[in-house]
């Protein structure tokens, strides 16, 4: 056996966590290897004086009396809810879980949505890039509005950058509506795929709702 | 604790619930106090795991031996606490300071050392400073500590590795008076591995990895 190989091996020797054998071969190893028996046996030492400084601290006489009582307050003040039949997760967590998968739902049908109308109106690139046009369209005269009725410098300078944002060459607002184009065109031949993964979402969803309501009603 | 008496506690018999108190406050607390690091903390946060473990007791369904998944709501507990609270001071080990008689210099130099020691434990990375203080304070096995944090048996090995090796760095000044001898020594006699620490409850657990 090699140093590298027995030093790797020292920590477990130490902890028991060897099998016979194996421990045999390091600790002949260790025998025989003068750098790796000072190795062993600084790790020895380390290990010893942990076992010292972490030992366990005896509890003070007053800690269950003052435990029982704090458990007495709570059982006095009511039932406790962790016998009741009710979710197992917390509310906060529930909540989340169920908006998203409401989210990814309403994601998903709406995509699904997206991508049957596409088909039908000459494929989802034409479709993105209309209701990309549309949309830089309405929010371009939503700016030409509000330059005319602004007056301060600080709302022109915003109307700028919300113009930029959405309308200018290559905005974001454009580009991402460009990069749907694929996921799109996918969905549009997967029909099947992206029916049952919403209905999934939609699963999980009504599943999470109906948690929150049993967790509500018992509250 | 037997199975019957775990039930009726879980039923909200106050005794037996007493019972669950007295047998398990030792590594409660002492696994509060190492982890805090002061005695006072360690109270509060033994209490306030133990109040969890009254509420969630209804949910234990012995799927796991009930002082692995006591230690573990203990555990997370105090690891809940040392994330939130301000950037530690540096106590004085008071378990050690406050019964220390009149001590000679040898036994003063020690007790520094293990304070060092235990110093230099909390200035681990939280997720290294548990495994470490669950296999020496709480003498758990690599697969126990693994239980308890629902990590993988070779997580908890390599953690406990590199805390080792942290240390071992930090502290190359604390030399313990066995390997201080500048020769190299003697070769060890062959003897089962490991020497396990007085109280040990589970025993070396030897298995092949």
């Amino acid at each position: 056996m090699r140093c590298t190989a027995a030093r790797r091996r020292f920590d477990r020797l130490l902890d028991g966590q060897l099998d016979p054998t194996e421990a045999a071969r390091v600790r002949e190893h260790a025998s025989r290897c003068a750098a790796c028996r000072v190795e062993l046996a600084q790790r020895r030492a380390l290990d010893r004086l942990l076992g010292d400084a972490l030992a366990p601290v005896p509890s003070p006489a007053d800690l269950a009396p003052a435990v029982l009582a704090r458990v007495a307050a709570v059982r006095n003040a009511g039932p406790n809810p962790a016998n009741e039949a009710g979710p197992d997760l917390p509310l906060d967590v529930a909540l989340v879980r169920s908006a998203a998968a409401l989210l990814a739902w309403t994601a998903t049908a709406l995509g699904a949505a997206w991508a049957w109308l596409s088909v039908e109106s000459g494929g989802p690139d034409q479709a993105a890039r209309r209701a990309g046009d549309a949309i830089r369209a309405g929010t371009a005269r939503l700016a030409d509005t509000a330059v005319q009725v602004s007056a301060g410098d600080l709302t022109s300078v915003l109307q700028e950058a919300l113009r930029a944002w959405v309308t200018g060459p290559g905005s974001i607002l454009g580009r991402a509506l460009d990069g749907l184009a694929g996921p799109l065109t996918w969905a549009a031949a997967h029909p099947s795929t992206v029916a049952a993964a919403g209905l999934t979402a939609l699963v999980i969803g009504m599943a999470g709702l109906w948690r929150i309501h049993l967790a509500a009603r018992q509250s | 604790m037997d199975e019957d008496r775990i039930r009726r506690a879980q039923a909200g018999d106050p005794e037996s619930f007493a019972d669950l108190v007295r047998t398990y406050q030792g590594p409660v607390y002492s696994l509060a106090w190492r982890l805090a690091g002061n005695a006072e903390d360690a109270r509060d946060l033994a209490q306030e795991a133990f109040l969890k473990i009254y509420l969630a007791l209804p949910k234990y369904r012995f799927d796991a031996p009930l002082r692995t998944w006591l230690l573990r709501i203990v555990t997370n507990h105090c690891l809940d606490w040392l994330r939130r609270r301000p950037p530690p001071s540096v106590p004085l080990d008071a378990a050690g300071a406050a019964t220390a008689p009149a001590a000679t210099d040898s036994e003063v130099e020690s007790r520094l050392a293990a304070e060092a020691l235990r110093q230099a434990v909390r200035e681990l990375p939280p997720h290294y400073q548990v495994i470490v203080i669950l296999h020496y304070t709480q003498d758990l096995s690599y697969r126990e500590i693994a239980d308890v944090l629902r990590i993988p048996v070779r997580t908890v090995e390599t953690r406990l590795a590199r805390a080792r090796a942290l240390l071992r760095r930090r502290l190359g000044a604390i030399r313990d008076p066995c390997v201080e001898s500048p020769a190299v020594p003697p070769a060890p006699a062959v003897r089962a591995e490991p020497a396990r620490r007085p109280g040990s409850a589970g025993g070396a657990e030897v298995r092949a990895q």
